[in-house]
């Protein structure tokens, strides 16, 4: 039998300016049943400190869902951020969105020259209730001097979408601070037909 | 619906069993972002096989890579700065790591974000699984890879065996490109 499908470039978002310090696409969840999501990003903050990216499902508000519907979590390492190589958990179920990675030390400030790439897979789950959605991908984000300095996979999940209480769907990013001109995050879609 | 002609099939080459890489050159600039599979087999029976990639034919000390693996003994996690191969999966030790039986192979399966994009250091993620010639010397790993001092566009992807060992005739190396 001859398989039949459609692959398509749902949207894609590109930072203008300085100033957003999030990034969002927006369609139908239903209208495809796998994603492919790929994002780069880099931040206006260049000192040190504990940053975050931020990502998951845009609500209604035009912002990312709300806690209570939210449970991320995921493994991250890196070069730099941590010791050499060391993997560590993230998550839990009292976050406001899924983290693919944090950043906590100088050489791998998230505002240096160097941009930041994602990627995931998330499968459709649509409304069916205690069916969750799966971010499985990962960040990766040079130091200063190119090496790899942190990364992360992760699987995030947020009940319920489509059909729920939320009129708008789509995958929403954001930063602790302003993204550069430039930060775009890309979104195809694939239906099963 | 349309066929909008997103997810297109680029190139593939196979091994003959004569060499320790498979290089796709001239990789079309169209695209947004590339999806690459890769067997991994070998006629190696040594222990620790790792497989690689090299982006544009670099071959300097300058590939930063991190991985976390696992076999049937633990996971683990490595992390170098200045090697001359981009590795992505470590068979840990298992003493049969990669070997050319029917039940010894292996795939990687990798994504190249924005790949055709000038000034941007490019990285390569990614997952792959080993079997050995026995059920404990399944493995798998997950891996970031870049090539730290370039940031030009993605022309040529080489799949490489680290060991000195030929990638076994009949191993496919795939590319596809998303619009």
């Amino acid at each position: 039998m001859t398989a039949s499908y459609e692959f398509q470039l749902v949207g894609e978002t590109e930072t203008t300016t300085n100033g957003a310090s999030s990034i969002s696409v927006s369609f139908t969840y239903s209208d495809f049943d796998e994603f492919f999501v790929t994002a780069k990003l880099r931040n206006t903050q260049t000192t040190a400190g504990n940053h975050s990216i931020h990502v998951g499902m845009l609500n209604s508000s035009g912002s990312i869902d709300a806690i209570s519907h939210m449970y991320a979590g995921g493994y991250y390492g890196g070069s730099g951020a941590t010791s050499q190589g060391n993997v560590q958990w993230w998550g839990g179920t009292s976050n406001s969105a899924f983290r693919p990675f944090r950043i906590g030390d100088n050489n791998s400030g998230f505002g240096s020259e160097r941009w930041t790439i994602c990627h995931w897979q998330i499968a459709q789950q649509g409304s069916v209730s205690g069916i969750y959605w799966p971010w499985v991908g990962q960040c990766m984000k040079p130091e200063t001097d190119g090496d790899l300095g942190v990364w992360g996979a992760a699987q995030a999940s947020n009940n319920t979408y489509e059909g729920g209480s939320y009129n708008s769907s789509g995958f929403y990013i954001q930063g602790d601070y302003a993204f550069a001109a430039g930060s775009k995050l890309t979104v195809w879609g694939q239906a099963h037909v | 619906m349309t066929d909008v002609q997103t997810y297109d099939w680029l190139a593939k080459t196979t091994a003959d069993g004569s060499s320790q890489s498979l290089t796709i050159a001239n990789i079309s600039q169209s695209y947004k972002c590339l999806v690459v599979t890769a067997d991994m087999e070998t006629n190696s029976s040594s222990a620790g096989i790792s497989f690689s990639f090299k982006l544009n034919g670099e071959t300097g000390s300058n590939y930063s890579y991190i991985v976390s693996y696992g076999t049937s003994s633990g996971s683990y996690a490595a992390g170098v700065d200045g090697s001359s191969t981009g590795v992505v999966n470590y068979s840990n030790g298992t003493a049969s790591g990669n070997t050319n039986t029917d039940t010894a192979d292996g795939l990687v399966w990798a994504w190249i974000p924005y790949y055709a994009e000038a000034n941007l250091q490019k990285m390569i993620g990614g997952y792959s699984v080993g079997a050995g010639s026995s059920s404990s010397n399944l493995y798998h790993s997950r891996f970031a890879v870049t090539y730290k001092s370039s940031f030009a566009p993605v022309k040529s992807l080489s799949w490489c065996q680290d060991n000195g060992s030929n990638i076994t005739s009949g191993c496919e190396f795939n590319i596809w490109g998303l619009r």
